[in-house]
């Protein structure tokens, strides 16, 4: 087994002036005091013994400045909280259309193989990747100007700007090649976002990638609804997902043999799960190592579990922490909430691990799109669930945990003090002194 | 780290220990140096600094369980008391 490198720390520094005063009066109280003392002792004794008290007071005046110690910990996976809405929105639908649900079918496995155009969607997520890494180049530019306005080494916000420089690069022609082989293949906003390549500002403000966004989904859309028409299998596959409701949809998400998210999660690390209304329900989802057949959650009504009348737009932030309580003792890697896609209040987002919101029903505004991203996490649809496991895994590898050792407080520094104390005291007895 | 109170039983285990080694050999002209020496008895004297030293250990402790600064601080003033209590009357 390696040795973790540790680091010194010091959580009081500013108490340096208290520590080195403290430390030169027990100094001078040892030279002036007590070495006067012992001119009759042996020659070794005589050192010993104001040797055992410098060591002693310098040992508690240093302990006035909290030295803590800092390792990494042994990376153990964290838990991963799964947490389904079960509030009355979560039973009705919205008159959603079955060819909305081609994209959820297809994710789930319903679908024969190939039978959906693998482009569109290859186009969509390289239009998001440009998006965020658009996104990550404007904040670095923007640390730089500040490190530099501050006076602070701009280098390494430097290193950061041409990293994302790189990464904003290389989205953007992975766009290009994926529209190249998407029909139709040309688009007035990619013609924009191309016309702006080399000004990453006004790409910004210009709303282009936004806009092939929409242009993707709405050709994605009106390709699925032609194979909706025109393949009976996708047409049965799709009226099967729009006969349930969107907590029935979860569900099916979730527990989908080999397709669910459950058989898809990795193995390492514990899933809990929650029904959340007003409060939070603990619910299994993996029995002996295996996804459960069914989750068995139903929304009662507009009541939650406890009677109380709930509401389509209540804060799930209590229910959220409740459950976040429940599992103390967990470092959580990921909370993944099931929702309509209605906003959630900001506190479910405050000081915690990354937070993805999936949403059962509309796609997710973009205020829960930033407030997910300023965890770690992200918003996202039900069908779009597949690509979750893969982020929460490579958000894993990103994790390092620090175990701290306070060493100012700790039994050790008490039996050094003790221990150095006592040996004075017994060799001073021993020598006849008091 | 409160238990770290029970070690401050270590001077009073020091003191009795070395009690037991010293043999007290009755002496008549003793009686006419008694009152020579000023201050405390040698025995008072050597309670006293016992009693000093329990009180730095039981303070450490309560300073270690409840860490503050001004705990620790007075510990070190308090163990430099001891060292001029030493001199003053080792």
């Amino acid at each position: 087994m390696g040795i973790n490198p540790a680091q010194l720390v010091l959580d009081w520094p500013s108490a340096w002036p208290l520590s080195a005063a403290a430390g030169l009066l027990g100094m001078l109280a040892v030279v002036r005091i007590y070495l006067p003392t012992l001119h009759d002792m042996r020659q070794s004794a005589r050192w010993l013994l104001p040797t055992l008290r410098a060591i002693a007071l310098i040992a508690l005046s240093l302990a006035l400045l909290k030295p803590t110690l800092i390792r990494a910990a042994p990376q153990q996976p964290g838990a991963i909280l799964l947490l389904l809405d079960c509030s009355a929105s979560m039973a009705s639908n919205e008159g959603e259309s079955p060819e909305q649900f081609v994209a959820l079918a297809d994710s789930l496995g319903f679908l024969p193989p190939g039978v959906r155009d693998p482009g569109l969607q290859s186009l969509r997520h390289n239009v998001v990747t440009l998006r965020d890494s658009l996104d990550d180049l404007l904040k670095t530019r923007a640390e730089l100007d500040y490190a530099r306005e501050s006076g602070n080494s701009a280098d390494a916000a430097r290193q950061k700007v041409n990293q994302s420089n790189d990464q904003f690069r290389s989205a953007l022609r992975d766009v290009e090649n994926s529209s190249a082989a998407t029909q139709p293949t040309t688009s007035a906003p990619l013609a924009q976002i191309l016309r702006f390549r080399s000004n990453p500002d006004r790409l910004a403000s210009s709303g282009a990638i936004a806009a092939l966004l929409r242009w993707v989904d709405q050709s994605q859309m009106e390709a699925d609804r032609q194979l909706y028409h025109s393949d009976p299998p996708v047409q049965s596959a799709c009226d099967h997902l729009a006969a349930m409701n969107p907590l029935q949809r979860t569900e099916q998400s979730l527990v989908q043999p080999n397709s669910g998210l459950l058989w898809r999660l990795p193995n390492e690390g514990t899933v809990f799960g929650y029904s959340i209304d007003e409060q939070a329900w603990p619910v299994p989802l993996v029995v002996n190592g295996q996804p459960v057949p069914a989750i068995g959650v139903m929304v009662l009504g507009n009541k939650g579990k406890s009677g109380k009348v709930l509401f389509d737009d209540s804060d799930l932030s209590a229910p959220v922490h409740s459950a976040i309580d429940q599992i103390t003792g967990w470092d959580i890697d990921a909370i993944v909430i099931f929702s309509d896609g209605r906003d959630l209040s900001p506190a479910v987002f405050q000081n915690g691990p990354p937070v993805y919101l999936v949403s059962a029903k509309n796609r997710p505004s973009m205020a829960m799109r930033r407030l997910t991203e300023s965890t770690g996490g992200a918003a996202m649809t039900l069908d779009e669930l597949p690509t979750l496991p893969q982020t929460i895994s490579s958000h894993r590898r990103t994790i390092s945990r620090e175990a701290s050792f306070a060493l100012w407080d700790s039994p050790y520094l008490f039996a050094l003090v003790v221990g150095c104390l006592a040996t004075e005291w017994a060799m001073r007895k021993r020598a006849g002194l008091a | 780290m409160l238990a770290g109170i029970a070690a401050a039983v270590t001077p009073l285990v020091l003191h009795l220990a070395h009690r037991s080694r010293v043999r007290h050999q009755p002496w008549g002209a003793m009686m006419f140096l008694d009152g020579t020496i000023p201050g405390p008895s040698p025995r008072r004297r050597a309670m006293a600094l016992m009693i000093v030293r329990m009180l730095i250990i039981a303070l450490l402790a309560i300073a270690f369980a409840y860490p503050s600064a001004a705990m620790l601080i007075g510990v070190m003033l308090l163990a430099v008391v001891e060292l001029w209590l030493e001199r003053r009357w080792g």
